[in-house]
């Protein structure tokens, strides 16, 4: 599990570090960089499996990444982590090499165990900090330690960011071997999921359905029907493009009632708590699920069922983390202030983040009030400020 | 001192309450209205004693706003819970430290204006007999109309200022001993 997650100039996010939970949310106004922590978690946890090029989202250039665009300057990540018996603290960084601005061939990775660096969670190299290689997904031959290298990806292996798209997740799927057990960003690719849980093991796909059919009490059973499906999106999607049509298999939902309801017309509450489970029941959840505002589509007191799910799937996988992104107070009266940190953008426009644990004012009024509560009625402005810890 | 008063209908917000409250501080209050309805103070959304937590989220308003004080009345209405919220909201230091007076009228604010029947007498212009304990009318407001159009007039902002003018608050204490008189206490109090 990731304890603290550390950046230097991605995006707006010119230097923060927040401590994370096992289930954690960022709130805050729009454009106060929440989206932007989350793919940096996002490039961090790539950095051990992936190439270069596949670690930042598709189609961006360097200097649209750095900070200001500021010549000269290194892409830092950081995390302090903890696997077991195995912690210590795991920096990425990558520096354009001179006059390219496309492309990242530079790279640096260091390992400090636990208890054996300096409080700063950027450490230079010598003071304690091992050198340590990816790239691509092979060990760069010579000088490196396997075992802590495996350690390393073992740990932080296995990130899955979404941002549901109802739409996306009603599609039929064109299944496609080489995406098994896979759904896109958007959700696409919910239908082959559950086919694959399925195909696999049976009595996981009736647990999933068990844990469904407590939510939503009308649906009898979840049906993978042979229908007119599609393509996985890829790029002809991001270039609104139609998606290529053939045949696949989508999802169909039999009511008590002797109804059914295929998923083209079911509400979008029904889908997303479905692709949530979906997510928890994969024969190999993700080591990070980073949701962006999980409550779009959801009825309120739909969310908490989610939340509810997801803390027992934790309490259960606890090796699995999830962080959100939301502007539902909620969602947010679920959490407690140490799982809940502020982000906020300061007038040179950089980020600041204020974990909510550190403000008086929410500590006294939680003996009255909720978490989103307080947050709705201080506003974001009031609640940053109340910090004792001040941006960091 | 400067306090923010925070009230439910419109005939208190008219005049009528500021008339009282002034009274009540021989005019050392310099007072601002506010509607408890108000949309901007996000109260809640959902669970928990509703009354209470207004009241609470009404304190730390008016510390954001930079006020001395706040008075909160709101109607009881029936409610069999809302004078112990409102009573547990005004004894609330943890939250905020303000100095507050929070008290429900019996049945509703309306039942002020007829409780003195010589003031309401004197704002309608025609003799007003006394009427029953105004603690014990389950709809104030609509027995107030009632009376007035017996009397040929009806209720506005500008008679519950003119009543609330001429109002014997002795009279009041005694004859509204859950609302007006606690009320008038911590008003007297703040």
């Amino acid at each position: 599990m990731i304890t603290r997650f550390g950046v230097r100039n991605y995006k707006a996010l010119r230097d923060i570090s927040l401590d994370l939970t096992p289930l954690h949310a960022l709130i805050g106004p729009n454009d106060s960089g929440k989206t932007s922590v989350l793919e940096a978690l996002a490039a961090l946890c790539k950095s051990v499996d992936s190439p270069l090029n596949q670690i930042f989202p598709m189609g961006t250039v360097f200097t649209e990444l750095l900070w200001d665009g500021a010549p000269g300057s290194a892409l830092s990540f950081c995390c302090d982590l903890v696997d077991g018996q195995f912690a210590g603290t795991y920096q990425f960084e990558c520096t354009p090499p001179a006059a390219v601005t496309n492309v990242l061939s530079a790279r640096r990775e260091t390992w400090t165990p636990a208890g054996q660096g300096p409080l700063n969670l950027f450490a230079p190299l010598g003071s304690g900090a091992t050198a340590v290689h990816f790239v691509a997904t092979r060990l760069v031959p010579g000088g490196t330690d396997p075992i802590l290298v495996g350690n390393i990806r073992n740990a932080l292996s296995g990130v899955a960011l979404f941002r549901w798209n109802a739409r996306m997740l009603r599609l039929p799927v064109i299944l496609d071997a080489a995406r098994r057990f896979t759904m896109d960003i958007s959700g696409f690719g919910l239908a082959q999921c559950l086919d694959d849980i399925l195909g696999l093991d049976r009595e996981q796909f009736r647990r999933l359905e068990e844990q469904f059919y407590r939510i939503f009490p009308q649906v009898k059973s979840i049906q993978l029907v042979a229908e007119t499906a599609y393509q996985w999106p890829g790029q002809q999607a991001a270039d609104g493009m139609p998606l290529k049509a053939g045949s696949g298999k989508g999802i169909s939902f039999q009511l008590h009632n002797g109804h059914s309801i295929r998923a083209a017309h079911a509400s979008d509450g029904l889908l997303l708590t479905l692709a949530y489970l979906t997510l928890l029941f994969l024969p190999q959840p993700p080591r990070l699920i980073l949701v962006e505002e999980p409550e779009n589509g959801i009825h309120p007191k739909r969310l908490q069922d989610v939340l509810t799910m997801l803390r027992q799937f934790l309490s259960e996988h606890p090796r699995t983390q999830i962080l959100l992104t939301t502007h539902s107070p909620y969602l947010l009266d679920c959490f407690q202030p140490h799982e809940v940190t502020l982000c906020r953008k300061e007038a040179d426009d950089s980020v600041s983040v204020h974990p909510l644990k550190g403000m008086p004012d929410v500590q006294k009024q939680l003996t009255v009030f909720g978490l989103g509560e307080i947050w709705t009625a201080e506003g974001d402005d009031a609640l940053a400020k109340s910090t004792d810890h001040g941006a960091t | 001192m400067r306090v923010l008063v925070v009230v439910e209908g419109s005939h208190e917000a008219g005049g009528a309450l500021e008339a009282i409250l002034g009274r009540l501080t021989d005019g050392k209050l310099q007072m601002e209205l506010d509607r408890l309805a108000n949309n901007n103070i996000h109260l809640h959304h959902g669970h928990g004693q509703g009354y209470y937590k207004k009241a609470v989220r009404w304190l730390r308003e008016a510390e954001k706003r930079g006020f001395a004080g706040l008075i909160l009345l709101v109607d009881n209405d029936r409610h069999p819970s809302r004078r112990a919220e409102i009573d547990r909201a005004q004894n609330e230091t943890l939250i905020s430290s303000i100095p507050r007076a929070m008290a429900v009228a019996i049945e509703a604010f309306d039942a002020w204006i007829f409780a003195d029947e010589k003031a309401l007498s004197q704002a309608v212009g025609r003799a007003v007999p006394t009427q029953q304990d105004p603690e014990k009318v389950d709809h104030p407001k609509k027995h107030l109309e009632t009376l007035l159009q017996q009397l040929g007039a009806s209720p506005s902002a500008a008679l519950y200022s003119n009543v609330a003018q001429h109002i014997n608050l002795s009279v009041l204490e005694k004859r509204c001993p859950r609302g007006f008189a606690v009320f008038a206490q911590r008003v007297r109090a703040i």
